[in-house]
């Protein structure tokens, strides 16, 4: 065993460190518990960096514990080219909310068990992101569910949080209890747990065992994607949770959707089996991209209209997945990240706002580009951003994903109207912007300045997105490499 | 990276140029005068003469955009072509004369980024990098009407125009994408020579967002709105990038796709037949009084069609020539309208015929009777619709879906030519009036065309639109959402009590009768043991397990 192969389980074994610490340490300040977890998912993240070395010189990096012989059953965990994206993303995320977190109010009550629980949540998202065991994996995936229905139930806003915490809980489970299904009738089918022996095997079952498997996988992850009519969760959800939550669930667990969707389906079945689902995907994914920014046009709550959002953005990653073709693909793992740093950005922005007027209703806001410069150039990269003007991020992978369109010879035109549909983020994208930050203050009581421990992570993740926008090679490198585990030279 | 020559030198600093320009005049405070303008524009030409002087050059340099080869191709026409619209920059500047401070650093930021990206799209050799540039210029070009003093209603103008313009930018996407796709290069020259190999489907759907994107581009119909629009909130050296780089761009984009429309007859008729009908709608939208728009906007719109028609009649043949005066005829409508140079109103109409003369003289080969008929027709419809335009001398334009009569008064007339075309459209009007069935079929197609796609499909059109996009919204909040919010709030609901009858019936109940029986079972058992404690102890059974453990031994010791 290498100093890499004991370093993988230390992603997941500090933020664990992190939780027992924060349990025991009843009487922690919220500084004192944000030291503790900004502390422990640094130094997750500072692991993932230096795993990143190591596969760049292996490839892959694996970890394996015996836990249940009898069931053939251990703790394996794998680090490849895939999950390197996804993982590094979440942990990227799950930081600056966690940073994020000391300019707000949230978890200034039972701070310990409120860090505690953001450490399990991104202990979830990294644990399914790295499992390469299906007991394993389903255990984090349901770890990532309860720390966030507790998260909401506990310091949601309103009255009404618990029923949200609810109903967030049943539907996805929902779509959890779908995998499930899938997962145990893998087990029973191969008799094993193990996902690799899963990836030799699946292709032997019958035509009609591997159509429902990739059903019930599909439908199963697009819940977690909030893909249109599955996405019933996700506004309430996104609103009533405090914006840290909002951030992570917004930026990092909704790609666990469509990392469900690479890691079981696409790369278990031959991409013959997956076709006849391809265009249905397509679809699915341009109803939920134009049902998305309309509902974003039509709503007035600022949160909303950005939780909208996201139900428009991963119709693109479902439409890019349906494609079947390098470059879609390619270009929905890239929009998984760019979506997630626009989309921290953009909930951190509503984040101050919020803070600053104490407003959610945007017709109730406006005219705040003369007094919070900084904040309006952030929200203006943020726009520009999410409606995938280039140099920013969105534009690599949205123009990735229409070029796949045209490579899967599917059908032009539903690419075509994917490519038209994306105005209409333009439009929302703008509408937010304008309704905000340009004509008269409408607001009685406006605070002075943005506060500062808001306003610094803000200015970060915008740089941030700029930055990826112009360098987007790296990224580009991993999702081939990523793509190229899962099917190999079958693109 | 880019070698080090004197090329690739000249490049690096034309696009920079201006980006530091810009950063140091806010950085230092400059003050933004004619004169700085002025300085930076002939630095660009003189740099950009040297380019053309070196001549032709294809650049690969060691950047790679999403994997494929950034390139530069020099060539001496588009680099004219710079040249050109730089020049119309500085006599633009030069004819304002003015000492004030132009425009403020947040439009002159804007107003060199776009110079900047702009010439990175007339010398990119890559679709995607010349898209990415169109695109950043478009945002620039859109940003110059942002008026922070005007608000809301600023920032609406600037709404219209970066939505159409990026209408523009994603058919242009559309194409690029499309051909990329059977092609697998991003390569310009390459690129479009495999079109002629793609299948007929797909080049229809290519020229088809490569028209769209032209028009919407160049401000021809029916997409002249946002000139329109640009032109009313951008003043001066900001309105450079919307009335003039931004066609000028387009115009080039026309002149790359050229291959593509000479591959079938069918798309230069359709190229035509655009033309034509942005032509005519100018002439009967005007000749009937409806006309909204300033001129300048209208003669985009013919300029835009006259290209359009000369392209597909021509190709390539000095079209860049006739590019570069179709530049200088809408700078000096610009000026004169701008009542920075009186142009006498005979040049206006002499322009074109000595224009489109010279172009007949230099390219004679070109020309057989079918395409010189058509060539003095589009002449005259240049000359007749830029006249009946001309004629609103001193009115204002309306704007607003208002329609308005007027009156031909051959006084308003200038000189003798404009006197004679007054007399002669007084008449033909009267004419056409006279014929009762004609004229008003003319007079009501003008105002159909003019309420229903001037005005109504493409100018309130688009506000509609955004409208009905809302409304629809609404509509679905209402219809769709709510109800699905219902249908799973009904569903949550009968699983709730699904789930309370479940634990009432499977759990509850279940386990009370569970209880029962485990309190039963344990009572028999008491009273059963209370009975076997009240009975003697039978000492003889005793030997039935020593026996039992006898056998046992027996067997292990055998």
């Amino acid at each position: 065993m290498d100093i890499f192969q004991i370093l993988l389980p230390g992603i997941t074994l500090i933020p664990v460190i992190g939780v027992v610490i924060l349990l025991i340490w009843r009487g922690a300040k919220k500084v004192q518990a944000a030291e503790v977890g900004i502390a422990s998912e640094g130094l997750a993240f500072i692991i993932a960096l230096v795993l990143l070395w190591a596969l760049r010189k292996n490839g892959e990096v694996v970890f394996t514990l015996s836990w249940i012989p009898n069931m053939a059953i251990s703790f394996r965990l794998t680090l490849n080219w895939l999950s390197i994206t996804f993982l590094l993303t979440e942990l990227l995320v799950t930081l600056a909310a966690m940073i994020y977190s000391l300019g707000e109010k949230t978890g200034e009550k039972m701070s310990n068990f409120y860090y505690a629980l953001l450490l399990l949540f991104s202990l979830g998202m990294s644990g399914t992101t790295l499992a390469e065991d299906a007991f394993v994996f389903y255990i984090f995936w349901e770890l990532m569910l309860l720390a966030s229905v507790l998260l909401i139930l506990i310091w949601g806003h309103g009255k009404n949080r618990d029923k949200v915490a609810l109903k967030y809980f049943i539907i996805t489970h929902l779509g959890s209890l779908m995998v499930l299904v899938c997962l145990i009738t893998l087990y029973v089918n191969v008799g094993s747990a193990n996902i690799s022996t899963w990836v030799v095997k699946a292709q032997s079952l019958s035509p009609n065992m591997q159509a429902f498997l990739i059903l019930f996988f599909i439908i199963g992850f697009s819940v977690k994607m909030a893909i249109f009519p599955l996405h019933i969760w996700l506004p309430d959800a996104h609103t009533v949770a405090p914006m840290p939550v909002t951030i992570i669930l917004a930026a990092a667990m909704l790609s666990m959707g469509t990392y469900g969707i690479l890691r079981f389906p696409y790369a278990l079945f031959s991409l013959e089996s997956i076709m006849p689902f391809a265009i249905w995907m397509m679809i699915a994914g341009l109803i939920s991209e134009v049902y998305g920014s309309l509902m974003a046009l039509a709503e007035n709550d600022i949160k909303r209209i950005i939780a909208y959002s996201s139900v428009s953005q991963m119709g693109y990653i479902l439409f890019g997945l349906g494609t079947l073709t390098l470059r879609g693909m390619q270009g929905s793992i890239m929009h998984v990240v760019y979506h997630a740093i626009v989309k921290a950005l953009l909930f951190m922005v509503v984040g101050i706002i919020i803070k600053l007027t104490n407003e959610r209703n945007i017709k109730n806001i406006g005219g705040l580009a003369g007094k919070y410069k900084v904040l309006c150039v952030c929200a203006a990269i943020g726009a520009l951003g999410i409606s995938g003007m280039p140099p920013l991020g969105i534009f690599n992978s949205e123009w990735m994903i229409f070029a796949g369109g045209f490579d899967s010879g599917i059908s032009v035109v539903l690419t075509v109207l994917t490519l038209i549909g994306s105005l209409l983020t333009v439009v929302y994208a703008l509408r937010f912007f304008g309704m905000v930050f340009l004509g008269n203050i409408k607001t009685k009581t406006l605070s002075e300045k943005a506060p500062r421990a808001l306003l610094i992570p803000t200015v970060a993740v915008s740089a941030f997105l700029i930055f990826e926008g112009l360098v987007p090679g790296p990224l580009l490198s991993w999702a081939m490499k990523g793509l190229a585990i899962i099917f190999g030279g079958d693109l | 990276m880019l070698r080090f020559n004197l090329v690739n030198l000249l490049i690096l600093t034309i696009f920079i140029s201006p980006l530091i320009i810009g950063l140091l005049s806010y950085l230092m405070k400059a003050r933004i005068t004619s004169r700085l303008l002025l300085s930076e524009a002939g630095f660009l030409i003189a740099n950009l003469f040297g380019l053309l002087l070196l001549g032709e050059h294809e650049i690969t340099t060691a950047l790679r955009f999403m994997g494929e080869v950034v390139t530069f191709s020099l060539q001496p026409k588009p680099v004219l072509l710079t040249i050109s619209v730089l020049i119309v920059f500085a006599i633009q500047i030069w004819r304002l004369q003015s000492k004030k401070p132009l425009v403020g650093y947040f439009k002159f930021i804007i107003l060199n980024i776009g110079i900047s990206f702009g010439f990175l799209a007339f010398i990119s050799g890559q679709f995607m990098i010349r898209y990415i540039a169109l695109d950043v210029v478009g945002l620039m070009a859109a940003l110059t009407v942002i008026d922070w003093g005007r608000g809301k209603q600023s920032f609406k103008d600037f709404v219209t125009i970066f939505l159409i313009l990026r209408l523009g930018d994603l058919s242009l996407l559309v194409s690029i994408l499309l051909i990329n796709s059977f092609s697998g290069t991003l390569d310009i020259t390459r690129m479009i020579d495999s079109v002629s190999r793609m299948p007929a489907s797909s080049q229809a759907i290519a020229i088809l967002g490569f028209l769209l994107a032209i028009l919407i581009k160049i401000g021809g119909w029916p997409f002249g709105y946002w000139v329109h629009r640009a032109r009313q909130s951008a003043k001066d050296a900001a309105f450079w990038l919307a009335g003039f780089l931004m066609p000028a761009l387009g115009y080039y984009l026309l002149y790359r796709v050229i291959p593509i429309i000479m591959l079938r007859p069918a798309y230069q008729i359709l190229v035509i037949i655009v033309g034509i009908i942005g032509l005519v709608n100018c002439i009967v939208v005007d000749g009937f009084g409806l006309v909204m728009f300033d001129r300048f906007k209208y003669v985009g719109v013919i300029t835009g069609s006259i290209l359009l028609c000369t392209t597909a009649m021509f190709g390539s043949q000095s079209i860049i020539l006739f590019m570069v005066g179709l530049m200088i005829y809408r700078l000096l409508v610009y000026l004169n309208e701008e009542k920075r140079l009186a142009v006498p109103g005979f040049i206006n109409l002499a322009f074109p015929l000595v224009f489109n003369g010279l172009f007949w003289i230099i390219n004679p080969d070109v020309f057989s009777i079918r395409t010189a008929f058509l060539w003095i027709l589009l002449t005259g419809l240049w000359i007749f619709g830029d006249w009946i335009i001309s004629r609103r001398k001193g009115k204002k334009p309306i704007f607003g879906g208002e329609s308005r009569m007027f009156e031909l008064l051959p006084e308003e007339s200038s000189d003798v030519l404009a006197k004679g075309a007054g007399w002669l459209n007084q008449h033909i009007e009267k004419g056409l009036s006279s014929l009762a069935f004609s004229g008003s079929l003319l007079v009501g197609t003008a105002r159909w065309v003019n309420r229903n796609i001037e005005i109504g499909l493409f100018s309130t059109g688009i506000s509609r639109l955004a409208g009905f996009f809302v409304k629809f919204a609404r509509w679905n909040t209402e219809k769709i959402e709510k109800r699905l919010e219902e249908a799973w709030t009904w569903i949550g609901k009968e699983l709730l009590s699904l789930s309370k009858g479940t634990l009432s019936i499977v759990e509850v109940e279940a386990s009370q009768k569970t209880d029962e029986l485990v309190g039963d079972a344990l009572q028999s058992l008491e009273s059963y043991e209370q009975k076997v404690l009240k009975k003697r102890m039978r000492w003889d059974l005793v030997w039935i397990p020593l026996l039992l453990i006898g056998i046992l031994i027996f067997m292990l010791v055998i």
